[in-house]
């Protein structure tokens, strides 16, 4: 599948993954006898630039090992990512340091993304430090621009105070000063806004679409709030245990969604004024079913649709409904009239 | 509390300076050399020696106040080596893990099993007179293993912090976070420990000189209290024995209570709470 690939420049995307893997081992000597956590399971996506995408998914879907394989915490057991064409999976010294200034990430809680020693000029100042930029007075006035994008206002009376003397959405608008402060071509966000509360919330959407606009850059906003990713995003992709369920606009996939998972997110928003109203689409099951992951459909288990001769035994394959809309479903074809 | 130890180590600094004062005076007050010509045995305190004299006549409160210098000199100079060794051999334990990591604790326990004294009695003996430098390295060499796990087990829980990983992700060198990310968040635990390693390389100093090991080139109190009991004046000369010992305990006590305070004064955080409350 290429959703992505209709786009009008022939260039390659921001983001490609090739079946990806990445598996966690648990405690043991040896790989027999060691649990395994399948995080990611051949995982295939391809993000456009300069566009908003939004990955959705249930704690625990594998959304933030993804986000640590993009900007390379961490390195996947096999297939590809492809940034911006070039495969960075496997690179280090030099290459590394030179992707490093391209991919930003800014994480969930900034209570523990900054460093309570450094002050908030030498956190926003480091990446320039390591990558050599900006060097003599141009320094100074590149972190106060760049606070000042933030919404940090006024910067200059920020530079000396230090990561305890800042409110929780100070403290993640200088994680993102951090991030931006390097001009990078991919932002990742990790559940940016899931420690703060709602208002602060809206105000660093509203700063993550306004520099994503000016930069003309490529932001992963990860999320387990479709609200939220039909909000922001462009595009979304749907995940659910390590697989990519669904992807597509994000208008389609919120207003037409085919995978059951995705009609459960829906189900679970909370709505308000409606109180007692039935679910649109039901498709979650109350008892979960005893399931065999090693060949049926992931979301077996918890599927209502779920038919035991065909579900269990088989994996779906992604069926294409246009316009870069997929969904990995049997039955996504005529979940349309299931949504009656 | 933590007045109280700077109060003390005040005053135990003020008799480390002090104590080159006596011999400028007069050059019997030399606390090794100066003998009071007209005395030849262990006098109690007079207006000429306040803490009286020695058996051979020499000044004890001038031995006493060299003694708070020597103090100082062995007991920060080990403890300093000591947790530098520990903290660069806990960082890079803690960062690095795996190998590196099994290869240094083990280390650190076969160091941490010895008895530091013993060994370095055996030491003492295999060698000959030890220098008091020499013992300084021998208590640092020994002593670093305790700082190295309690460091390594605090970098353990800072290396998955997403500062760390944020620094990472910003580029920095394997190098850059030990420096600039993990050691100013484990040297306030570092100096605290410099300070009970303080007091326990002055107590292991001690405890060599009393037992006959020390430097006999130096005046230590646990080299004055040897003299006090070799020469059998332990319970003729109370003069001579309870100064040097109430020093070791006050001095190490003022250390110990500097220790809990610091650990107040260089972490930001109480810091903060001190102002606002």
């Amino acid at each position: 599948m290429n959703p992505a690939e209709s786009n009008s420049e022939h260039e390659a995307p921001a983001i490609a993954l090739d079946y990806l893997r990445r598996v966690y081992r648990g405690g043991g000597w040896s790989d027999l006898s060691a649990d395994k956590v399948v995080a990611l399971n051949n995982v295939t996506l391809s993000i456009p630039r300069n566009c908003i995408f939004g990955l959705v998914g249930e704690s625990g879907s594998g959304k933030s090992t993804l986000a640590r394989l993009i900007v390379r915490l961490e390195q996947p057991d096999r297939g590809a990512i492809r940034i911006n064409g070039e495969d960075i999976a496997r690179v280090c010294g030099r290459p590394l340091k030179r992707f490093r200034r391209r991919v930003q990430m800014i994480f969930q809680d900034p209570y523990q993304s900054l460093n309570p020693y450094h002050s908030v000029r030498r956190i926003v100042e480091e990446p320039l430090v390591i990558h050599r930029l900006a060097p003599g007075g141009r320094r100074r006035s590149k972190i106060i621009d760049t606070l000042a994008m933030v919404g940090i206002q006024p910067p200059e009376a920020y530079l000396c105070r230090y990561p305890h003397q800042l409110s929780g959405g100070q403290r993640q608008r200088v994680a993102i000063a951090r991030a931006m402060v390097l001009d990078p071509d991919i932002l990742v966000a990790d559940e940016p806004t899931s420690m703060l509360d709602a208002s602060i919330s809206a105000q660093i959407f509203h700063l993550l679409a306004d520099i994503q606009q000016r930069h003309r850059m490529t932001l992963l906003f990860i999320t387990h709030s479709l609200a939220a990713a039909h909000y922001l995003c462009d595009t979304i992709a749907v995940m659910y245990r390590g697989h990519i369920v669904e992807s597509g606009p994000a208008r389609t996939v919120i207003g037409n969604p085919k995978h059951p998972y995705t009609q459960a997110l829906l189900d679970a928003l909370p709505k308000f004024g409606q109180h007692g109203r039935e679910h649109r689409f039901d498709t979650l099951r109350e008892l979960e079913l005893a399931a065999s992951f090693t060949h049926g459909c992931i979301f077996y288990s918890r599927c209502r649709r779920a038919q035991a001769h065909l579900c269990a035994h088989r994996a779906p394959k992604r069926i294409s409904f246009g316009q870069g809309h997929s969904a990995a479903c049997f039955f996504a074809a005529d979940a349309s009239n299931a949504s009656r | 509390m933590g007045r109280l130890g700077v109060l003390l180590l005040a005053l135990f600094a003020l008799m480390a300076v002090g104590s080159f004062l006596p011999p400028l005076i007069d050059p019997m007050y030399h606390p090794m050399t100066g003998v009071d010509p007209e005395i030849t045995r262990a006098t109690p305190p007079s207006w000429r020696h306040w803490l009286g004299t020695d058996f051979i006549g020499r000044d004890l409160l001038s031995q006493l106040l060299a003694g708070a210098r020597v103090a100082f000199m062995v007991g920060i100079s080990a403890a300093f080596v000591s947790v530098v060794i520990g903290t660069a051999l806990g960082l890079v334990a803690g960062y690095a893990g795996r190998w590196t990591d099994t290869v240094l604790m083990r280390l650190a326990d076969m160091i941490m099993v010895m008895p530091t004294l013993l060994v370095v009695l055996m030491m003492a003996v295999f060698f000959g007179q030890l220098s008091i430098w020499s013992i300084v390295l021998m208590i640092a060499l020994f002593r670093w293993p305790g700082v190295s796990r309690v460091i390594r087990s605090r970098t353990l829980t800072l290396k998955h912090r997403p500062f760390i990983e944020a620094a990472r992700i910003a580029g920095a060198s394997h190098l850059r976070i030990l420096i600039v990310h993990l050691l100013p968040n484990v040297l306030p635990l570092a100096l605290l420990y410099m300070t009970f390693r303080v007091t326990s390389a002055i107590i292991i100093e001690a405890a060599l000189a009393f037992l006959g090991f020390g430097d006999p080139g130096t005046v230590s109190w646990g080299m004055m209290l040897q003299w006090v009991w070799k020469t059998g004046h332990m319970s003729q000369a109370p003069c001579w024995l309870l100064p040097p010992g109430i020093c070791i305990s006050l001095l190490t006590l003022s250390f110990y209570l500097l220790g809990r305070a610091m650990d107040e004064v260089l972490d930001p955080r109480l810091r903060k709470e001190k102002g606002v409350g």
